[in-house]
């Protein structure tokens, strides 16, 4: 692929001449917040999938938005742009949406069969 | 016996990882993962919302370093605060504080999950390692030159409301003239002439001056969500909208039926019956 900017190719090239896990002026490298949005997602998507209390599968799914929301913040700071930081902010008010929906769905399952238990709720099941 | 390596090499190999962001990071990321696996393992529900709690603290000192000081807060107050308290209140109102002792019908799938969640977090990982050239900040915290995009969807935007660029323009040109006024007082006079001789060029929004460092601010994020030529302020009004819907939604599903209110809901709660009915209100209409 040829480079569009041989200049800025060749400066970023010298900037990351060390390993890019490794610390530069003093500065966190992208890699690290990205490789911890990826643990914590994944712990998200284990909790989702072990968890049958649905409350904290909400809670799993919560952490997974805050890693990719971790995710989102880490590019805009290093591209220089705003846009991650404002889509964060609808993936909050998203999630929070979501909470209110989906405990007040809890609450009204709960009346009717004394119990959340997910592997119990199969009344839309096939 | 090797020999062992120069004292000054070793100083001088360590020395990256105690910069002051560097340790805050490492503190607070591992504090992230160890109370977000600790959330997942604990049986009690109660303590896992209060250990989300603590992680959410975590990212949020996360936040703060990546200059995202606005959002940390937000994290902190709508998070940390509104949202488990809403979920402590709901594990609470329903009296799921006790682990949950029902038989597990499938048994095979908690393995399966978790070796699931490896594979999945081995791809997520390696996508990441096989990205060489991912961008570095300098000294002073700024991203490279050439990262630097400034998003400009203006004309976009004026095409898909029907708008000519050049009304965009001047409307972005209006915007400007008053937060200038507001904030340094000129003269109105002259606001108006450069407002007039703009018209139809690209006039510098109230966000393009401000420095990326301090995009996170509640000064830049609310230049940049209120900034006509960025493509946020339609997404944020859509926002209030769902927020609407969201408490009317969540207030209809949680409401307790009236005694007589439903006839169809009434006759299968004297059979000891669930009907679709009762879960989804509104369906016997």
């Amino acid at each position: 692929m040829e480079p569009m900017n041989p200049a800025g190719e060749a400066a970023l090239q010298a900037a990351t001449a060390v390993h890019p896990l490794i610390p530069v002026n003093g500065q966190v490298p992208l890699a690290w917040y990205l490789i911890l949005a990826t643990i914590l997602f994944t712990v998200g998507v284990v909790g989702v999938l072990v968890k049958r209390n649905p409350i904290v599968i909400f809670m799993s799914v919560e952490l997974m938005l805050n890693a990719v929301n971790l995710c989102l913040i880490a590019f805009g700071r290093y591209l220089g742009n705003i846009g991650g930081q404002m889509i964060s902010i609808f993936v909050m008010a998203v999630a929070a949406a979501e909470v209110a929906v989906g405990l007040g769905i809890l609450i009204s399952i709960f009346r009717s069969r004394e119990s959340i238990n997910v592997d119990e709720v199969n009344l839309m099941q096939g | 016996m090797p020999p062992l390596p120069d004292p000054e090499s070793i100083r001088l190999a360590i020395l990256p990882f105690l910069a002051p962001q560097v340790l805050l990071f490492l503190t607070f990321g591992l504090g992230a993962l160890a109370t977000a696996v600790t959330m997942v393992l604990y049986p009690n529900p109660v303590r896992s919302a209060l250990f989300l709690v603590l992680n959410l603290f975590c990212v949020a000192v996360l936040y703060l370093l990546l200059n995202a000081y606005f959002l940390a807060v937000v994290q902190v107050i709508v998070y940390a605060g509104a949202i488990m308290v809403l979920f402590l209140f709901v594990i609470m109102l329903l009296n799921l504080g006790t682990p949950d002792r029902s038989k597990d019908v499938l048994r095979w799938q908690q393995p399966v999950a978790v070796v699931g969640g490896l594979v999945f977090a081995l791809v997520l990982g390696l996508s990441v390692f096989s990205t060489r050239t991912l961008p570095v900040l300098d000294e002073n915290g700024l991203a490279p030159e050439r990262q630097k995009r400034t998003f400009n969807a203006a004309p976009q935007a004026a095409s898909m409301l029907g708008m000519s660029p050049a009304g965009v323009g001047s409307a972005a040109g209006r915007d400007t003239e008053t937060d200038t006024d507001g904030s340094a007082g000129g003269s109105p006079v002259g606001n108006g002439v450069s407002a007039a001789e703009g018209e139809n060029e690209q006039v510098p929004t109230l966000a393009s001056k401000i420095p990326v460092t301090e995009h996170g601010t509640v000064r830049g994020i609310g230049a940049n969500l209120y900034d006509p030529t960025q493509p946020w302020l339609f997404p944020f009004e859509a926002t209030s909208i769902l927020l609407l819907v969201a408490v009317i939604g969540s207030v209809v599903l949680a409401k307790r039926r009236m005694p007589g209110e439903s006839l169809a809901g009434s006759r299968t709660a004297e059979a000891g019956l669930a009907t679709p009915d009762e879960i989804v209100p509104g369906g016997e209409a």
